[in-house]
């Protein structure tokens, strides 16, 4: 390759990459801007689970109630490896995504039996059940007491020193690590053909299937792939805040990251980051103003629906296009058009 | 031409955010010139089972803290009021506590699960916390050195009641209402404890889920069981609901009718006499307790708040008192040294003489077991029910299962 | 044993048919209007609220049960005219979004005028007691619940087998567009047919609120079991209503017998089975 083939390869590359190095870089920033560095680690935590589920939703049209099932289950599965399997950070990781994957595998295989409300009914329906189970089987789970004393693990990576993770901050950059790269691969994926046939889906999946696509496939993969991203966020979680409890399984968790998808805008990823950063900072900041916050949240839920469709994101590129149409049609660019 | 739009997006992105984050940080609090406020984080709650503990915490605290003058070690006592709904709540205003706001005294109300999700990150950070509920572990395999515990553990409230109902009214036979809670399976299995040292059977148990809002199910089993007495092994809201469908479906007629775990006059205002007539409850406090330092309490509580004082506002107030008297004991608000101040040093408390042992920093203190009276028995509106006994049972030491280090 | 049996049984029967009107209203109006009402929970809590506040006013229970539902009926009319209207062939997230944004603002605006404590609510003294029928004791005011709801389901059947409203309400369910093709305003239909659901779910919400007690989640918790009742009994069937609100009170009360804490999930463990089984449900018109 010549240096010229080179330097464009690498100006596409930066040209591509650009969003998810200002996000990174954004991110950097967060815990030195927010009030304390726990919250920044919250954020980020949950807008990774809300850009798994912005996979599904947004690029595949497949609602679920059920993305706590998957993350709870990863915070489970974690801690319990730490408290009794081992200490390795890596393999507790791994032990969350995977229990987390082959949750979304039966999920998504059932669910994907029925379209629709009925598919949105049924993942309701299982994300009911494993809460009850994991409030029964106490002697695993803890019940409502939770899994206490688990220790985060600090970096060992074979050949280097011991790095220590126990303070908030360094826990946080590690796991932004994950995130980034997280982001990227899903981003990678909308991009790919994989990606243009989950589209093609959301769109109309009797035509993707008429094209000879196997939509139901898909749309397990899509499950399978997004669960194992919001378990791979539950497992970040739990290292985060030391703790499992059943409260990961609850819906409610299901019912913030949607809001937070819709909210922020869905189709668009990083429309879920700022969902999610939204959500997080106005449940933490607005619970300590006023008890009865969260009516604020309804009545917005509201005005989102009847005013701003695509969420916060779509708001704003919405605003960057009347701003855009308004500079095509101002003089100097008349003249631009006139000479050219 | 996608590009394009991407790369302008996101720079306008960053700065849009970067605004954002700028207007977040402004939030931070202002630090207050003069001396640095001792900031005490009250952790309760306004919504669910246990919604009316928020209000009364907060009155508790008001009153401790106003009556130890507002100011300790010379410093303005600050409180840092939270609502934690949950354990993952608790645990994340206990980070926010001590990340950006620097505190070190921590008290938590009432559920069991949030308090001992808080005491693991408090004993990490360090931090002194007084919880306040009921399940054994607290003080028993969970303890850790800075966390204390005031109210009666399940343990010692059912060796109170069930042996005074057996006593009393000469009870043989039992029936148990449960929550399917890991405390209401505490309670559970202390009453089953009692029942076999005693050599007396439970004629069955009835788990309700949480949540549940109709007990007829439940009560209808019951009644089926012909016991001499019913226990309710549920707490707050659901008691309160369980008692009223109990009478609504005649249980009454069939079996005596107790609630171990009573969170004194708000329910019993909320009950009512017509249904609590003749029904037993066992409370960690009642505002009848015969006490010097009660007397004192229940004397300023009316004078401040035009109401008589609950347990779930006596709770914060003498430990928050005590927390604060140990400070300025310790004359430091270095935990560990508050700590030490707080082992084994007995103070004149809301039921008589009272300390928290050193071995699980245990509160050494009675609980209560009461009768309800009819309307017509009531001699002024909070009139209504009469101590019947009280005792104080602890667990030894070494059978709790604390291992402090 | 036996006694026990039939006690439960008449639990579940009362327990169920307050599913059956709430099924009734939940059904209408995803199977006419097509909408996922997320916030008809909210329509019950209301009306167990407003019967708190009538009653204390009034001095009435009886009263209540007529005043409360003309006003969660006005409410909801209210509700359907100014914000539903625009859901109407939407994308069920944006209905489920806007519902469920309905339900959160409504829930703490009870919170805000009502405390976040629960509320008590008894039942007249005329109904209070029991009766005593070969030694199993049945709780006077449950039995007129019972009474009360069957005289309205009975009503409501009639007026939906045999008045032309409800065979607008039928043709409706069954396909939309075509009944306005007919020449029958449609809005004008539908905005009724809102406020009548709402009525009945209101009702259920004042019959409920001396068993159930009063509290601000209680449209919340019965949310979930409303949408289980209209899918076991299939959407936009009468008499699927009635069925699976039937079942579903049943099974919790008879499930209360072998393992009592499994009362709320069996309800899910139905609700999936049929949705695999047989989506359409018991009697539902279409899938």
């Amino acid at each position: 390759m010549s240096t010229g083939e080179k330097t464009s390869m690498l100006a596409a590359l930066w040209c591509e990459n650009r969003p998810i190095v200002v996000l990174a870089a954004l991110f950097i920033v967060f815990p030195f801007v927010l009030p304390y560095t726990a919250l920044a680690n919250e954020i980020m935590l949950f807008a990774l689970a809300a850009v798994a589920f912005d996979l599904c939703l947004g690029y595949s049209g497949v609602m679920m109630f059920c993305q706590a099932s998957f993350f709870g289950v990863a915070v489970y599965a974690t801690a319990l490896t730490l408290l009794h399997l081992t200490s390795n950070i890596f393999a507790a990781i791994a032990v969350g995504v995977i229990s987390a994957s082959a949750i979304a595998v039966v999920v998504g295989f059932m669910a994907t039996q029925r379209s629709g409300s009925y598919s949105v009914l049924l993942t309701l329906a299982f994300a009911e059940m494993i809460y009850f189970i994991a409030f029964q089987w106490s002697s695993l789970t803890g019940g409502d007491n939770g899994l206490t004393g688990i220790k985060r693990p600090n970096l060992e990576i074979f050949g280097f020193p011991s790095i220590s993770l126990q303070s908030s901050l360094s826990y946080y950059f590690f796991s932004l690590i994950f995130f980034i790269f997280a982001f990227y691969l899903i981003r990678r994926i909308t991009l790919s053909p994989f990606g243009k046939v989950l589209m093609a889906i959301r769109e109309n999946e009797q035509r993707a299937q008429a094209i000879g696509y196997n939509t139901r496939l898909y749309k397990v993969a899509v499950f399978v792939i997004g669960g194992a991203f919001m378990g791979l966020a539950g497992a970040l979680y739990c290292m985060y805040i030391c703790f499992a409890h059943i409260h990961y399984v609850h819906f409610e968790i299901s019912g913030n990251i949607v809001m937070m998808v819709l909210t922020g805008g869905m189709g668009t990823l990083f429309g879920p980051v700022v969902g999610a950063f939204i959500i997080v900072l106005a449940s933490d900041l607005a619970s300590a103003l006023w008890d009865r916050w969260m009516i604020v949240m309804g009545i917005l839920y509201i005005l989102f629906v009847l005013f701003a469709r695509g969420g916060i994101w779509g708001f704003y590129e919405k605003l960057l296009r009347t701003w855009k149409t308004q500079k095509r049609k101002s003089p100097l660019s008349k003249e631009a058009a006139a000479s050219s | 031409m996608k590009k394009k739009i991407t790369r302008r997006t996101f720079l306008k992105k960053s700065a849009l955010a970067g605004a954002g984050l700028a207007a977040a940080g402004g939030f931070m609090p202002m630090r207050s010139w003069g001396a640095e406020p001792l900031r005490i984080l009250i952790g309760t709650t306004f919504s669910g089972a246990y919604a009316e503990t928020g209000d009364y915490v907060r009155k508790g605290t008001q009153l401790a803290v106003e009556m130890f003058g507002g100011q300790v070690l010379g410093r303005p006592i600050e409180i840092v009021e939270r609502d934690v709904p949950n354990p993952s709540e608790g645990v994340k205003k206990a980070q926010e506590a001590v990340e950006k706001l620097g505190v070190k005294f921590f008290f938590v109300s009432p559920s069991s699960p949030t308090v001992l999700a808080v005491s693991e990150y408090a004993a990490k950070q360090q931090v002194l916390l007084i919880g306040a509920a009921g399940a054994d572990e607290i003080t028993g395999k969970s303890c850790n050195r800075f966390t204390f515990r005031w109210p009666v553990a399940t343990w010692g409230a059912i060796r109170e009641v069930v042996p005074r109902i057996i006593d009393v009214y000469k009870a043989k036979t039992f029936y148990t209402i449960t929550p399917k809670y890991v405390f209401g399976e505490d309670l559970l299995r202390n009453t089953q404890e009692v029942l076999k040292a005693k050599g007396l059977t439970s004629l069955g148990n009835s788990d309700h889920p949480m949540g549940e809002s109709d007990f007829s199910s439940h009560l209808t089993k019951a009644m089926a069981a012909k016991a001499d007495c019913v226990l309710f092994l549920n707490f707050g809201g659901d008691t309160t609901n369980a008692l009223k469908q109990a009478n609504m479906s005649g249980l009454n007629k069939v079996s005596r009718i107790a609630c171990v775990w009573g969170s004194g006059l708000t329910q019993m205002k909320a009950i009512g006499p017509k249904i609590l007539d003749g029904v037993i409850w066992g409370l960690q406090y009642f505002y009848k307790v015969e006490a010097p330092g009660n007397k004192k309490f229940v004397d300023a509580f009316r004078k401040k708040f035009n109401e008589t004082p609950n347990y779930l506002a006596a709770n914060p107030f003498t430990n928050i008192l005590v927390l604060l008297q140990s400070i300025e004991r310790a004359k430091t608000d270095d935990p560990v040294k508050v700590v030490q101040a707080m082992e084994d040093f007995e103070y004149e408390g809301l039921t008589g003489p009272e300390k928290f042992r050193a071995c699980d920093h245990q509160a050494v203190k009675p609980y209560y077991t009461l009768q309800c009276k009819a309307a017509e028995a009531m001699k002024t509106p909070d009139d209504f029910a009469d101590i019947i006994g009280s005792s104080t049972n602890i667990q030894p030491c070494s059978e709790t299962g604390c291992k402090m280090s | 044993m036996i006694d026990l049996i039939i006690a439960q049984v008449f639990n579940g029967l009362v327990l169920g048919m307050i599913y059956v009107l709430l099924a009734m209203g939940l059904s209408i109006v995803w199977g006419m209007m097509d909408i996922i009402n997320f916030a008809h929970g909210l329509f019950f809590a209301l009306g167990a609220y407003l019967a708190f506040t009538v009653a204390a006013w009034s001095g009435s229970f009886f009263v209540c049960l007529l005043v409360v539902p003309l006003a969660t009926a006005a409410i909801g009319m209210l509700l359907e005219v100014s914000l539903l209207r625009r859901l109407y062939g939407q994308n069920i997230l944006y209905q489920i979004l806007m519902t469920y944004g309905i339900a959160i603002a409504g829930r703490e605006l009870i919170v805000l005028l009502y405390g976040p404590v629960g509320k008590s609510f008894d039942q007249p003294d005329l109904l209070t007691g029991v009766i005593s029928i070969a030694g199993i004791f049945f709780p006077i005011y449950r039995v007129f619940v019972f009474a009360v709801t069957i005289l309205l389901t009975m009503g409501m059947w009639f007026v939906i087998e045999k008045t032309r409203w409800g065979s607008i309400i039928r043709a409706g369910t069954e396909n939309l567009k075509m009944v306005s093709c007919l020449g029958i305003n449609i809005s004008g239909v539908l905005t009724l047919t809102f406020g009548v659901a709402m009525a009945i779910a209101g009702l259920s919400g004042v019959l409920a609120a001396p068993m159930r007690g009063i509290e601000p989640f209680m449209g919340d918790l019965i949310l979930g079991i409303c949408f289980a009742t209209v899918v076991i009994g299939g959407m936009g069937s009468f008499t699927g209503a009635v069925a699976g609100g039937l079942i579903v009170g049943l099974s919790q009360s008879l499930i209360t017998l072998v393992m009592p804490s499994a009362s709320v999930i069996i309800i899910f463990i139905v609700m999936a089975a049929i949705l695999l089984i047989r989506p359409r449900g018991l009697m539902g018109i279409r899938d």
